[in-house]
């Protein structure tokens, strides 16, 4: 191990490999990612190092500084050909993307604003303790986004509330606008003022639903839909079907 | 030893060394001739994109369905498009039913197998636990995964997408926001508003009727 670690240090230090950095910062910056993070990878591989290093010890003993440049060349073409980057490309600013922050776009709200003057979304301190008490507290109940009548675009659901009344609204995004449907079995109120809010939103993916109250019956989901929580108590599901959204009550 | 040996045996030895550093790059090709990109997760080396390939190992066709009534009675592996759209095909691989998974003739390439459900189970114990192993195992952002996409970094070099899925019905659903693939007996899927990775959807054992489902495809090396 020791030895490999002197010749990483050794082919790092040759005049060379320092031309090639400076010549070609993304191929330096792969390379020292390498022996930085993949010791494990050289050591899977040293064998194929020990023969390098012979190689290397004949080419700076006989050959002349072309002839060593091009032997570097080809010692790190096999390096990147032999352990190609296999982490992903991440994209900083998406992999950061958070539900709670960045849920609901501006164009929306405007929508709401625009188009069911008064009602607001609810929010996170308008549940009561007990709510809190079964759910996560960076959670966002009042809000959930996934697609539900499969057009490959994002649909929302939200409980938005009107002084102490509250309604259960699906948006549909159709192309750069919105359309809403709004459900009419959930006419529910709570108290502003206690902050005792009880009802929240979970998605229900693609899946067999069965419940035994207020009678037996069972509800194949194709796609994903969503469900409106009362407590722990899942109290309907708003799923996709025949090109309307249809509920499956289940308290 | 003169120097001109010396030269020749150096250029041999550099010539064979890189030849077979390069036999040992991170790839697996199919009967038809794919490419795939693989990846090391834990102790296991697994497909980085779904699989497209159209014939068994031994080089008999898996039969391509799109009609919706033959899908639903096929008893015989079959694979299909979502949205039978072939231009879905590059980005997210083929859907295929369970009979095609199950099959003697291998879907896998050679070397390669359909992982077992343990395999499963291995790899979400080296993503550290199944609440947030989709999430290292999705491509983050949102030009292939709906919003919100939640936990996405793809640390493990998974690449999952969101294929969708066929039902047996025929019908095909959820693409850009679930992604379903097959293990030998079950499915394992991911949400695009989920960091879990959940193992609930198809289970050939309990439920034979799954075996009419289009899933995608990830092989793991032998």
């Amino acid at each position: 191990m020791f030895k490999l670690l002197r010749f990483c240090r050794a082919v790092q230090n040759i005049m060379p490999v320092r031309y090639l950095r400076e010549k070609s910062y993304k191929f330096a910056a792969r390379r020292r990612k390498f022996f930085k993070n993949n010791i494990l990878i050289i050591v899977e591989n040293h064998v194929l190092l020990q023969l390098i290093r012979v190689l290397f010890l004949i080419a700076k003993s006989e050959m002349k500084l072309f002839q060593n440049m091009l032997f570097l060349a080809i010692v790190f073409s096999i390096i990147s050909c032999a352990n190609p980057p296999t982490e992903p490309q991440v994209s900083e600013d998406m992999s950061k993307s958070n539900v709670n922050e960045e849920l609901i776009p501006a164009d929306l709200k405007e929508y709401i604003k625009t188009n069911l003057q008064g009602w607001l979304l609810a929010e996170r301190s308008d549940y009561s303790k007990v709510w809190w008490s079964f759910y996560d507290a960076g959670s966002t109940p009042y809000a959930v986004v996934t697609d539900i009548n499969d057009d490959q675009a994002p649909d929302y659901g939200m409980i938005l509330k009107n002084n102490d009344a509250l309604r259960f609204v699906i948006f549909f995004k159709k192309g750069n606008s919105y359309t809403h449907w709004v459900a009419d079995n959930f006419n529910k109120s709570f108290n502003s003022a206690n902050k005792d809010l009880q009802n929240g939103l979970t998605i229900e993916p693609p899946g067999r639903v069965d419940v035994v109250y207020p009678e037996i019956k069972s509800l194949i989901l194709k796609s994903n839909a969503i469900s409106v929580m009362e407590l722990e108590n899942r109290r309907c599901i708003y799923y996709w079907s025949n090109g309307k959204v249809s509920a499956f009550t289940t308290m | 030893m003169n120097t001109k040996i010396k030269q020749s045996i150096f250029q041999l030895l550099a010539a064979i060394l890189f030849l077979a550093a390069c036999k040992e790059s991170n790839t697996v090709t199919d009967v038809d001739g794919n490419v795939y990109k693989t990846v090391k997760i834990g102790s296991q080396i697994w497909m980085a994109e779904n699989l497209r390939v159209t014939k068994y190992r031994n080089g008999n066709p898996i039969f391509h369905v799109t009609d919706t009534a033959e899908w639903r009675k096929t008893q015989d592996g079959a694979w299909c498009s979502y949205n039978n759209n072939a231009s879905n095909t590059k980005t997210y691989g083929l859907l295929y039913n369970g009979y095609a998974i199950s099959d003697s003739r291998n879907v896998a390439p050679e070397g390669w197998h359909v992982p077992h459900a343990d395999e499963i189970t291995q790899l979400v114990a080296a993503l550290k636990g199944d609440t947030i192993a989709a999430g290292k195992m999705k491509i983050s952002g949102m030009e292939v995964w709906l919003k919100p996409n939640t936990g996405a970094t793809n640390e493990s070099g998974f690449s999952a997408l969101p294929g969708g899925y066929r039902s047996g019905g025929g019908t095909f659903h959820t693409l850009k926001s679930n992604g379903y693939w097959w293990s030998d007996t079950k499915s394992y899927e991911m949400y695009s508003w989920s960091s879990r990775l959940y193992d609930l959807f198809a289970d050939i054992q309990r439920d034979p009727q799954y075996l009419n489902y289009g899933l995608a495809l990830r092989c793991v090396k032998d």
